[in-house]
């Protein structure tokens, strides 16, 4: 009985359970079961299709950006045109016609071709965006499966080592793998954040002054040690350094009025599930929204496909 | 090799065992989902919130892979047999739900795209009306969200699509105080939120589906609610939560919902010059560059469009500004003009 309760906690701590409720999407199609044979082979599967898709998607994406800059090109000359003409038209219309109502049927045909021509242009902007937003959205799930495929490449190294060991002589194993990598993590985390507290606001974007603040995913990763994937449901970060491959996935929310931060839900090292027990104690990184906008009070934090979006309460619309 | 595969065998029964003693930790984290993070590609679509709205009813639903909708794509008759399929209460995996429709008859075939008849047929069993001329046309999945979404309100044999998914009613109105609880339960850490609206407080479910707000619930004292469906599940009225709730618009400008590229900071001159660095903000190759500079000066260090805003094109935003050049000076003409045709007649 005594063996056996140990053997189970110490399984617990490393080998992958089903609390992966939270374990999302991917993580949770091709990292939850460690003897899960086939999972190298569905992921390779979803890798050719993804990037079929994407090979599909990007001739689509340049042709109708293509398409919108001749349109636009096209677009511009046209309305500086009529800005510039402007009065001398009205003028034509004006002495041209016999009655008001001829002017103002003409001004009408002229603002209505007007309309259509920005509402077409705008059509194609939009659908440009949507095609490009799908692509890039699955540019992103690429590079999700690339670092789980690395990941399960670090799971079968381990179980070519471990796999002949039982139970607790491999969870003894991860164990000590574990206790050997954390250490190392937890420093390259806590230089990670000293980095992003201090260089706040060169990781950070801003279209304009009443734009909401963008810490992008590139940019971001351009002064990290470790790479930091941004998606809309949730922040992934992945460490691999000589054998050790370890993904950590977190949400970054708000603490309070000036500070947001990165907090971890799930990890897996080598492609076993890490205890839920070891994430509550990594630390991810930190945003000082103070330090950022010290006029401001308050702050929204959102993530979305590439960045972590921060709006100031102050623009919110009443 | 025998020894092995016994080995493995063994191991993985084990595991199973351990994965069943901790089922109990598994549904329990909360994620609010809304417009921006449902799907990573609904951002400009124009039926964004009916997408999540469809969503949060069961009306479609995602299949693993990327997290993408893709709306202008045609929708697939297979696709459309699995989201029919499970709304309609079938049950299994993807594969099964697909046949069981097409034996129940909800789509034709599971080939090919389907069409605004087709829609019909899957989800009311062809009682629902359908654009006129358009029956046998084929709509992309964005269309079909906008066709769907008509059936919130417009009821078809009596009822809605709410009433289809068994949602009732929740509170509307302003909400006076939020309160969210951390906590703690094998191991995994969630955030439970309660709103207070009219007086009363209402328990918010753990997975959300929200419009028109920003995730973190604590936000949202002093807005309005316009309207909430309590989750289908809770039949007790006591155990009811709210699983669909939409605020009112402009009660959060779009900005603090939606994404939109920027410049970098490094580029704010109120920044100290000793924090700048010598790396240079991405630039995106692929963006028409044409699109920073639609008849107006907007600089982005990180190359992508001048929107101002999710959905607003360059055209939108700055194409706006000759017409009323125009229009001011034809005013001012037009008065003119009137004054003169008037004297004229005399």
């Amino acid at each position: 009985m005594g063996r056996r309760t140990v053997l189970i906690a110490l399984v617990l701590l490393l080998i992958p359970t089903i609390a992966y409720a939270h374990v999302v999407g991917a993580f949770k199609d091709f990292l939850v079961g460690i003897s899960d044979e086939e999972a190298t082979r569905r992921l390779v599967e979803e890798l050719e299709d993804t990037r079929l898709q994407i090979e599909n998607l990007t001739p689509h994406v340049e042709r109708l950006s293509a398409e919108f800059a001749l349109k636009q090109d096209e677009q511009i000359p046209l309305l500086q045109f009529y800005q510039s003409i402007g009065p001398d038209v009205l003028l034509g219309f004006v002495f041209d016609a016999e009655t008001v109502v001829d002017v103002l049927a003409n001004l009408r045909l002229v603002e209505m071709k007007l309309d259509e021509d920005l509402a077409a242009l705008n059509r194609l902007y939009r659908e440009y965006l949507q095609v490009k937003s799908t692509r890039d959205a699955l540019a992103s799930y690429e590079q999700l499966l690339v670092m789980i495929e690395s990941n399960l490449k670090a799971r079968e190294a381990f179980l070519e080592e471990y796999g002949h060991l039982n139970e607790e002589e491999m969870a003894q194993a991860a164990e000590r793998l574990w206790a050997k990598e954390a250490g190392i993590l937890d420093e390259i985390l806590l230089e990670d954040m000293e980095k992003i507290d201090r260089r706040i606001r060169q990781v950070t974007v801003r279209q304009t002054p009443r734009s909401p603040f963008r810490i992008e995913e590139e940019l971001l990763n351009q002064y990290t040690e470790l790479d930091y994937y941004i998606q809309s449901d949730h922040v992934y970060v992945h460490h691999n350094k000589q054998g050790v491959d370890i993904i950590l996935i977190g949400m970054v929310t708000r603490d309070d009025p000036h500070t947001a931060s990165l907090k971890f839900e799930a990890g897996f090292m080598n492609g076993v599930r890490i205890s839920d027990l070891y994430m509550n104690q990594m630390l991810g990184f930190v945003i000082d929204y103070g330090k950022l906008h010290p006029t401001s009070a308050d702050f929204y934090v959102e993530q979305t496909n590439g960045a972590i979006i921060i709006t100031p309460a102050e623009m919110a619309g009443e | 090799m025998e020894r092995r595969d016994e080995e493995l065998k063994r191991r993985t029964f084990l595991l199973s065992l351990l994965m069943i003693v901790c089922v109990g930790a598994a549904s329990v984290y909360a994620h609010v989902q809304n417009e921006n993070n449902l799907y990573s590609d609904i951002e400009y679509s124009e039926a964004k919130q009916e997408i999540v709205l469809l969503h949060g009813i069961k009306a479609i639903a995602r299949e693993g892979g990327a997290s993408v909708f893709k709306p202008l794509d045609l929708l697939a008759r297979s696709d459309l047999a699995y989201w029919a399929g499970n709304f309609r209460g079938l049950v299994g995996t993807p594969k099964d739900i697909r046949e069981a429709a097409l034996e129940q008859g909800l789509v034709a075939s599971l080939e090919g795209y389907a069409t605004y008849a087709d829609v019909s047929q899957a989800y009311f069993d062809g009682a629902a009306p359908v654009p006129e001329d358009l029956a046998e046309a084929m709509l992309s999945r964005e269309q079909f969200a906008l066709y769907m979404g008509t059936f919130f309100s417009e009821p078809v044999n009596g009822k809605t699509l709410f009433d289809m998914a068994g949602l009732d009613a929740g509170p509307d109105g302003i909400v006076e105080d939020v309160e969210k609880e951390h906590v703690t339960e094998g191991g995994n850490s969630y955030d439970v939120f309660r709103i207070k609206v009219g007086g009363q407080w209402y328990q918010v479910s753990n997975h959300p589906k929200i419009l028109n707000g920003p995730v973190d619930l604590t936000q949202w004292i002093d807005k309005r609610i316009e309207f909430s469906l309590y989750a289908a599940e809770s039949a007790e009225a006591d155990g009811r939560v709210l699983d669909i709730i939409k605020v009112g618009e402009a009660q959060f400008t779009e900005d603090e919902i939606a994404a939109e590229p920027g410049v970098s900071m490094i580029d704010d001159p109120g920044i100290d010059e000793a924090d700048r660095s010598n790396e240079e903000a991405p630039s995106s190759e692929e963006e028409p560059s044409s699109f920073i500079g639609f008849g107006g000066s907007t600089n982005t260090a990180s190359g992508n469009s001048g929107m101002d805003g999710a959905g607003s094109g360059p055209a939108e935003q700055d194409t706006s500004r000759p017409l009323p050049i125009i229009l001011i000076i034809g005013g001012i003409l037009l008065i003119a003009i009137v004054a003169w045709l008037f004297l004229k007649r005399k």
